[in-house]
């Protein structure tokens, strides 16, 4: 069960299914798709060349209905970041993949015709489609047409028109509950690998599959029960969540000074209270309609942290409209306006680039003076100008780096070539050690450490709290996961007791902690093979010496005290 | 010993959003005045912010100040 590795090689429109190696059985989610890309990869790879291959995994509960259990994680070597890349997102795509027992889906070489191809996978048959009638259609619309062809139900992992120009900031979509594509892997333009590839999509139907039963069924229901009571046992994960989303995050940020406000300028938004959890959450209640302030994206999940955001007339918008956007594209250009937000969000989502990567690059064209911090008409033409391929277009949507070489701006929040999230470095210092030493870049899904107790302005104990805070994701990462769980996770041991009863195995917390660890360290080789040393373990210049006004500090976590780092 | 007078916002799943002034005693600790005033909650969960900064619950809360108790959470 869990064992089945398609293979996928796009030059020769062959499949092929394998069995998971026996060494990696207890490898899955991020820590699978890390291993193989270690393994198959050439670290100095061109990321759009041939030799890159895109990794698709699931956790190893995909296929349950274990609340929280169905991420899926997709890596490759990123052409945004130059290293390796994982990013994970929830819908049904791994819970899909979980009940057709595939643990992955390896995509190989490239294609440089002008042929586009579905790769569709059931129970009896993995074959490759002609695609050419998707090609340059919007998620919305591309989703729609796939549902038509193989029916309502089908998982779907889909490209939009971003990642077929290859551009830097395009994710990978799948589908959620509601068959909506808006569960992104965003980060680090995977995107663009599998654009290279020619591959617009992957359909997954399940449709006579045969539900996956565990090893050890009443030791599985059993965990999954006492897990379950923990998630809804907890305030955050029960109430908050369910209530705020991720957005309830914004109270925390703006209240520490970490909230990225005007390109990072600082870290508290006078127009906070207009667009944080409590904000959204009186909004979509008040105005009804389809528009709901808790929803799933994956089947079974308890905490339903997801949203679905409608306009005035009730009428959706898009879903989910979440607490980075609402930072990236909201409070970092200066924006306190739920509709317009969301509006972006929705074109983000359906041209198929990462919102976070977008905010950023608009903020360096901002702080360049493109166009002014605030002004929503000039945002919404450049982000029309990103749609249509401008030349503009086409420098905003390859990421704040090099829009900020364009236009000449020295401020640019990013480490290793991708954009900050929405954590202000100088405030949020821990999440700041993260930013500069994961192998991930600038990336707070590598290790938050919001969380921590600690003085988050103070240089005291940041990067113990970041090592902890990496090796925990890593941890989650692998497992299939949302980091969502974490307040309500009383013990990890629950984890490890479920997987046990699920797969017949016997392992500890200490041996799944083990593989957390030498994943990350798996990772930093990786870099090290692709040319990154501690050079690259920093953050930009003027984050050490220019003040952030709401904390009155910098970051002063210098490569010394980076040295304790390790995993 | 003295009193001093500080200004909470509340802003806890567990308890009604709402901003009100205290009294509590000089010296207090951040962990005892949670425990005086949220005891069923537990400290680990919860996020104390002193005029725009975190703290830890070995701070004293100076008066005057203003104090934002939020839960402790795990990203987005």
């Amino acid at each position: 069960m869990l064992d089945a590795i398609v293979r996928v090689n796009m030059k020769t429109l062959s499949t092929r299914l394998d069995k998971l190696p026996d060494a990696y059985q207890y490898l899955a989610g991020r820590a699978l798709s890390s291993q193989f890309l270690s393994d198959e990869v050439p670290a100095f790879c061109e990321p759009l060349g041939p030799n890159n291959k895109l990794v698709i995994t699931c956790g190893l509960l995909a296929g349950t209905t274990t609340s929280c259990a169905n991420r899926l994680s997709i890596g490759a070597k990123s052409p945004l970041t130059g290293g390796i890349k994982e990013s994970n997102a929830g819908g049904i795509a791994a819970y899909k993949m979980g009940r057709m027992g595939i643990r992955a889906i390896i995509v190989e070489d490239i294609r440089e015709d002008d042929q586009w191809y579905i790769l569709h996978i059931s129970k009896e048959t993995t074959t490759l489609q002609s695609a050419n009638h998707l090609h340059n259609k919007g998620l919305t619309e591309k989703a729609s047409l796939l549902y038509q062809e193989y029916g309502k139900k089908v998982g779907i992992i889909l490209l939009g028109p971003a990642g077929e120009k290859r551009l830097l900031t395009a994710g990978i979509a799948n589908n959620d509950t509601d068959g909506v594509p808006s569960r992104f892997s965003g980060r680090g333009g995977l995107g663009a690998v599998m654009g290279a590839k020619h591959l617009l999509g992957i359909v997954l139907d399940d449709g006579t599959s045969e539900t996956p039963q565990a090893q050890d069924r009443q030791q599985f229901a059993e965990k999954v029960r006492e897990f379950h009571k923990m998630l809804l046992s907890s305030p955050q994960t029960a109430e908050f969540f369910p209530k705020y989303g991720t957005a309830g995050m914004m109270e925390v940020t703006n209240a520490l000074g970490g909230l990225p406000t005007r390109n990072f300028q600082t870290g508290s938004f006078a127009g906070a209270e207009k667009i944080n959890g409590d904000a959204l959450y009186q909004t979509i209640t008040a105005r009804g309609g389809e528009g709901t302030p808790t929803h799933s994206c994956m089947p079974g999940c308890l905490v339903r942290c997801s949203n679905i955001f409608a306009d005035k007339n009730g009428r959706k918008v898009v879903t989910p409209l979440e607490y980075e956007t609402l930072t990236l594209l909201g409070s970092n250009l200066q924006i306190d306006d739920l509709d317009f937000i969301a509006e972006l969000n929705y074109l983000c989502n359906d041209y198929g680039v990462d919102t976070i990567e977008i905010g950023c690059a608009i903020g360096v064209a901002m702080e360049a003076g493109v166009l002014k911090f605030g002004d929503q008409a000039a945002i919404r033409d450049i982000m029309r100008q990103v749609i249509a391929d401008t030349y503009l277009g086409k420098i905003i949507a390859s990421g704040c780096v090099v829009t900020g070489k364009v236009f000449g701006v020295r401020r640019i929040p990013a480490v290793k070539g991708q954009g900050m999230a929405a954590y202000e470095p100088r405030a949020i210092k821990g999440t700041g050690v993260t930013y500069a030493t994961s192998a991930m870049g600038a990336d707070h899904t590598a290790g938050n450490v919001t969380r921590a107790n600690l003085r988050h302005d103070s240089k005291d104990q940041q990067v113990p709290a970041s090592r902890n805070a990496q090796i925990g994701v890593s941890l989650i990462d692998m497992l299939g996961f949302c980091i969502m769980i974490a307040p309500g996770l009383k013990t990890r041991d629950i984890l490890v007791e479920m997987i046990n009863a699920y797969h017949g195995w016997n392992l500890s917390l200490q041996d799944l902690e083990q593989i957390a660890r030498q994943n990350l360290n798996r990772e930093l080789e990786f870099n090290r093979q692709a040319g990154f040393n501690k050079v690259h373990d920093r953050l930009p210049e003027h984050f050490y010496e220019e003040t952030n006004p709401a904390t009155n500090s910098v970051f002063d976590i210098n490569e010394d005290d980076l040295a304790e780092m390790s995993f | 010993m003295a009193d001093i007078t500080v200004y909470v916002e509340w802003k806890l799943p567990q308890r009604p959003r709402k901003a009100v002034s205290l009294t509590i005693p000089a010296n207090t600790q951040v962990k005892d005045f949670l425990q005086r005033t949220v005891p069923e909650i537990d400290p680990n969960e919860i996020l104390v912010i002193i005029d725009g900064r975190s703290v830890r619950m070995d701070a004293f809360i100076p008066s005057g100040c203003k104090i934002v108790v939020l839960p402790v959470l795990c990203g987005g």
